[in-house]
């Protein structure tokens, strides 16, 4: 499935090519179809694809921190933060990159989300949700207030970048090394996470240490989701909608789960590009749009499932 | 087996119990009974080391708990909590699984399929092991839970209010399996029960935890008296003999 996706991903674009055009190009690496290749289809495919499978994996990791079937990459308001972090760069011409200052927003809101949610009594599932909503919702208010000052031009840039874009992404080794980091902790400590679905104290008396596991989830899924963000944007429903997708034909053992809605994902991501920039070429729409008109039908038929949803 | 000593409970600023002392040996059955609220499952959580007591120390074999890992001490230590959350998307005997966590955690660990299937079959639920979990009825549930903590095989079994949901068959199953595993194996068994007729025919020992936080202990017979169930409840209970047997009943 992923060779065909990502044949597929690779063929569409402004110059449509044939696979044997693309296998020519790649046998004889000296022409304009392996420039084509190479420059502009290779790593824009590569990115989507580790963007996908780095927010699908994050999803997973989350759903069963929080024990809450709905969690995804953004509860914590990271995307918020570093939309926010994005938009301070641009508006106040700051002159350092915006992907710098994406990333400081969003660390900012990982540790800030962090410190708020243990202070006093200390964490648990529901208090952590909560805090990061009410952080991403505080966020969300002052990004509109800028969006609402800023000249025109800037917010049509901006918006675009909100709801996730890869036009302007390049494969970076953070996402490479991520994806493996995850891919590793999710297959070694795999019995321990499905453990953890049935809640700490459970967990703790089966013989889990729980906490030493709550926290490396936190700080993998918290740096997955940024490492995306920053670099592609709010790329919705991805993270939600795939870890169901995958539970849905049976897979929930995280050892599985996580490795293979990293690639289905991944796949989804690549295509959903292609889609977005070839559908309405030579106008490219922005990832983030088309991922979420696929995923809102595929998670309300999922709700649908009585025998996913509830139990047979 | 198992040594407390002078530990104290609180919740909020209620003591539950203070400088409270005992010892479980192998082969031990021991009922906890009390009214609700009175820290019966909090005084499972003490021994078991999900909560650190603030005064005093808890041992298994000498040890103390504090010192071992979270796996040691769920290999010596099984407790079944009360409440857990439903977020379990497999089979029954893959829920089953997830009780072996201490045995087999790592990704290579080979699993004992015999001993999930013996489990399974304590409880009476071999024919359902391929059934998800989350479509089983309370009772169904509830038998799967306890094969969890069966499959965990610890030496010493704390049950927090096992019989919930469980009909009268699957209650009497289980608690003669407890019975006969602590017998031949030399293990020891502490249950949160609320009827004292359960307690008084499958039980050697008795625990009572009082609402203004003293605690009695000893064995069954000298613990159930009418005196120590009207003060325990604040109900009078009346006590019938049948058959050899002592039976008790409010009113």
């Amino acid at each position: 499935m992923c060779v065909v996706s990502a044949l597929v991903c690779v063929a569409f674009g402004s110059i449509d090519l044939s696979a044997g055009e693309i296998l020519e190009a790649i046998r004889s690496r000296d022409n304009v179809h392996w420039v084509v290749l190479s420059q502009l289809r290779f790593p824009r495919v590569l990115v989507a694809f580790m963007s996908g499978a780095l927010l699908a994996m994050s999803g997973c990791l989350l759903q069963t921190l929080l024990r809450n079937p709905l969690a995804d990459p953004y509860i914590f308001g990271i995307s918020s933060g570093a939309s926010l972090g994005v938009l301070v760069t641009m508006s106040f011409a700051l002159g350092v990159s915006t992907l710098v200052g994406g990333f400081i927003g969003a660390a900012i809101v990982v540790v800030s989300v962090a410190v708020l949610s243990n202070a006093g009594s200390g964490w648990n599932p529901y208090r952590l949700i909560l805090t990061g909503v009410m952080v991403s919702a505080g966020l969300n208010a002052v990004i509109s207030l800028i969006l609402v000052l800023s000249p025109p031009e800037m917010m049509k840039g901006m918006l675009f970048w909100m709801m996730g874009d890869l036009t302007y992404a390049e494969p970076r080794l953070i996402s490479v090394v991520m994806f493996f980091v995850i891919l590793i902790f999710s297959v070694f400590y795999g019995r321990g996470l499905d453990v953890l679905s049935l809640g700490s104290e459970r967990a703790r008396a089966i013989g889990v240490s729980v906490r030493r596991m709550e926290v490396a989830i936190y700080v993998l899924a918290a740096m997955a989701s940024a490492v995306v963000v920053v670099e592609a944007g709010a790329i919705g429903f991805i993270g939600l909608v795939v870890p169901h997708m995958v539970r849905m034909i049976g897979v929930w053992q995280h050892q599985k789960l996580v490795p293979l809605a990293a690639f289905v994902g991944g796949a989804m991501v690549a295509i959903a590009d292609t889609l977005a920039r070839s559908a309405w070429a030579p106008i490219q729409l922005p990832v983030g749009a088309i991922t979420a008109i696929l995923g809102v039908p595929i998670l309300i038929y999922l709700l649908n499932r009585k025998d996913y949803a509830r139990g047979r | 087996m198992l040594e407390v000593d002078d530990i104290c409970a609180a919740v909020g600023h209620k003591t539950l119990f203070s400088h409270l002392s005992f010892r479980v040996s192998e082969g031990e059955s021991w009922a906890i009974i009390g009214p609700n609220g009175s820290g019966k499952s909090t005084l499972l959580s003490l021994v078991s080391g999900l909560r650190k007591p603030a005064e005093g120390s808890v041992r298994i074999h000498d040890e103390p708990i504090t010192q071992m890992s979270q796996k040691e001490l769920a290999v010596r230590v099984g407790l079944l909590p009360q409440f857990e959350e439903l977020n379990f998307w497999g089979n029954v005997s893959e829920y089953v699984r997830l009780g072996r966590f201490a045995h087999a955690s790592t990704a290579w660990s080979v699993e004992d399929d015999d001993v999930i299937f013996d489990a399974l079959s304590q409880v009476d639920m071999k024919s359902m092991s391929h059934r998800l979990y989350r479509s089983l009825s309370g009772g169904e549930r509830q038998r799967a839970r306890l094969a969890s903590l069966i499959a965990q095989t610890p030496e010493l079994f704390l049950w927090d209010e096992p019989l919930e949901n469980l009909d009268y068959r699957a209650q009497a199953i289980f608690l003669s399996w407890v019975n006969r595993v602590i017998e031949t194996k030399n293990h020891a068994s502490m249950m949160v029960v609320h009827d004292i007729n359960v307690v008084s025919h499958f039980f050697t020992h008795v625990l009572m935890i009082f609402e203004d936080g003293t605690v009695e202990l000893g064995e069954k017979n000298e613990m159930l008296t009418i005196a120590n169930l009207n003060r325990l409840y604040q109900t009078s209970f009346r006590r019938i003999e049948d058959q050899g047997r002592a039976l008790f009943t409010p009113g």
